[in-house]
């Protein structure tokens, strides 16, 4: 949690500059960072380059089923998700409202699956850190459909429980990729809702060398800006 | 999740090729050089084949690993039912010799799942090395005497049945969910002590099918002997309880004393039961299952009293040695007689007292004296038959 902190302290430091910046770029009168609904007459960039980025919290859930050793061997697990980002677009001209089309977001994510009996069980937790990048596919207000990318890593921390005997182990940092789809409820300026369908590919370690865990589901996120 | 021990597969079904399932990829965790089984799948897997690992090296050590073929192929979360209309079974290991595999079901209780179970695994190993070096003598031997598809119906072999749900009924459970064994111990001593005289003219035996009869003794044999061996390998005395509960764990825990061997009058009541119109009957099969795992305690148990004054290694080493005999016992008198109950152990007691090479020319008893007096003390506790006591215990009083 102290990584996500530093990481939201450095994206909302890089959107006020970004806002300062476009201050300077705007036409005089206008009032920059003004919270307007969407549609409303918006500022326009005297280039017709303005850039603007918009940081956001996001919180939300998943419910993933994951495919590990074979295909009658699934779970699902039903990780929060936090994450911290920015949303930037470009203002191109007057008629155009001043959207950000484009995201960037780190994204934290934890859950816990037990297996086995009061006698003897598995809790495994996995950990993953991903870098999403996204891209909506409209401009119209309601639902905007979008797709994202996502990079970053991900780890196991096992704990193995016999009886009151109890095996504690972390699992280094594994590469892990996924790809989302999803439509964004474009109602508010200051909170918006996603809904997406989502596919993960991560390495995992199996005796010798590595391999590959696929994990597939959806996912609830609401974000707020700032 | 292979090697050189074993094949372990997932979801395991048999079909015209053979068994086919998912080859398991194991998930782990590296820490500082261990690897972390990282998912209950691979945990059970890991713990499964570390332990055939072991086994088969007791095997090398004891002679009788060439006797198996191939690796062990291992189901795991295998959905197996009696016939293709009953229930998917729970809570049971099954080893099916006719396709060599050992089967591991699903597991709902709140004890150690048996997977984990090293007593059972062993027990489970030993129906392999029994079928291999056993069975397969027997079914050899009798070939030569009779057609293949009746020496299968001697031996209580179905040909392997090929739909989803694998049929198991002639397999090897663990578990036959036997009554309450002290309770038969005192219905049989009752009965017993009734039909003394009834002995000398066993007219219930022309109700027993000779082929019934011997199939039954066979089985409680091999199962006897494997909770023997489980028992030498985990050196738990409740190790089926531990995964079956406390009701099994009174009927097949090895730490109950027996006071004799098993014998003919005692089988051969254990295969009848009597009808509500006080006529006697045969058992019906899951009876005789029950009877045979209430046979195959009392051999395990007068073994693990036998370790007590030897050694486990050196029972189990005589037991591995006896095999043969065992064999040869079983298909001379296959479809000939009554087997026996108490003459199948002897080869094992032979074997218990045989004098082995000890070094280069020197031959000597693998038992100290103290060790032989004590054997041959057990023996008597037992009431082994004379020939056995004065072939073995004549200078030992």
């Amino acid at each position: 949690m102290k990584r996500l902190a530093i990481w939201a302290f450095v994206l909302s430091t890089f959107a006020a500059n970004a806002e300062a910046a476009e201050i300077e770029e705007t036409a005089a009168g206008v009032v920059a960072g003004d919270v307007t609904a969407v549609g409303a007459e918006l500022p326009v960039s005297k280039s017709g380059l303005g850039l603007q980025v918009r940081p956001f919290l996001g919180i939300g859930g998943a419910l993933l089923f994951e495919s590990a050793n074979d295909r009658r061997y699934q779970t699902s697990v039903v990780p929060p998700l936090v994450s911290v980002g920015a949303r930037v677009g470009r203002v191109e001209s007057a008629s155009m409202p001043r959207e950000a089309v484009w995201s960037f977001r780190l994204e934290f994510a934890s859950a816990e699956t037990r297996d086995g009996n009061p006698t003897i069980s598995l809790l495994r937790k996995r950990e993953s850190w991903l870098l999403w990048v996204s891209r909506d596919l409209g401009r119209a207000q309601g639902w905007v459909p979008y797709v994202a990318f996502a990079a970053g890593a991900s780890r196991r921390n096992l704990e193995t429980v016999l009886g009151d005997q109890i095996e504690a182990v972390s699992g280094g940092w594994l590469g892990t990729a996924s790809g989302a789809a999803g439509l964004r409820a474009h109602w508010s300026r200051l909170v918006t809702a996603k809904l997406e369908f989502r596919y993960e590919l991560g390495d995992a370690q199996s005796f010798a060398e590595k391999t590959i865990d696929a994990r597939m589901g959806v996912a609830a996120i609401i974000e707020t800006s700032f | 999740m292979e090697g050189d021990a074993a094949q372990i597969i997932v979801d395991p079904r048999v079909s015209g090729r053979g068994v086919v399932g998912e080859v398991p990829i194991g998930r782990w965790v590296r820490e500082s050089g261990k690897m972390i089984p990282a998912d209950f799948v691979t945990l059970q897997g890991a713990v499964i084949y570390a332990h055939t690992e072991k086994l088969i090296d007791i095997d090398k050590s004891l002679g009788v690993a060439s006797s198996l073929k191939g690796r062990s192929r291992i189901g795991l979360l295998a959905r197996l039912s009696e016939t293709p209309y009953s229930p998917l079974i729970y809570n049971n290991a099954i080893f099916d010799g006719r396709i060599d595999t050992l089967f591991f079901v699903p597991f709902d209780g709140k004890e150690l799942p048996i997977a984990f179970n090293a007593g059972i695994i062993a027990h489970e190993h030993f129906h392999r090395l029994f079928n291999a070096i056993v069975v397969q003598s027997v079914q050899r031997e009798l070939s030569t005497r009779m057609a293949p598809e009746e020496v299968l119906a001697q031996l209580g072999f179905e040909s392997a049945a090929q739909h989803d749900h694998h049929r198991c009924t002639s397999a090897k459970p663990l578990s036959s969910g036997a009554p309450d064994g002290d309770l038969v111990n005192r219905l049989m001593k009752s009965s017993l002590m009734k039909q003394t005289v009834a002995d000398d003219t066993p007219e219930e035996d022309t109700m027993i099918p000779r082929k019934v009869w011997n199939q039954t003794l066979l089985r409680g044999l091999n199962e006897g002997l494997a909770d023997y061996w489980g028992w030498a390998y985990a050196r738990d005395e409740e190790f089926v309880g531990r995964s079956l509960g406390k009701a099994e764990n009174e009927n097949r825990r090895l730490d109950r004393q027996v006071f004799g061997f098993p014998t003919r009058l005692a089988f051969r009541n254990s295969l009848i039961t009597i009808t509500r119109s006080g006529a006697p009957t045969l058992k019906s099969e899951t009876g005789r299952v029950s009877s045979a795992y209430r046979l195959g305690t009392e051999y395990a148990r007068v073994l693990r009293g036998l370790a007590d004054v030897s050694s486990a290694v050196h029972v189990r080493a005589s037991l591995s040695r006896a095999f043969p005999q065992i064999a040869s016992m079983l298909a001379q008198n296959w479809e000939r007689q009554n087997l026996e109950p108490e003459e199948l152990l002897l080869p094992i007691v032979d074997e218990i007292f045989r004098a082995t090479a000890a070094g280069p020319g020197i031959v000597a008893s693998a038992l100290s004296p103290e060790q032989v007096l004590a054997v041959c003390a057990e023996l008597r506790r037992l009431e082994a038959q004379k020939p056995v006591l004065e072939k073995h215990c004549s200078e030992a009083r």
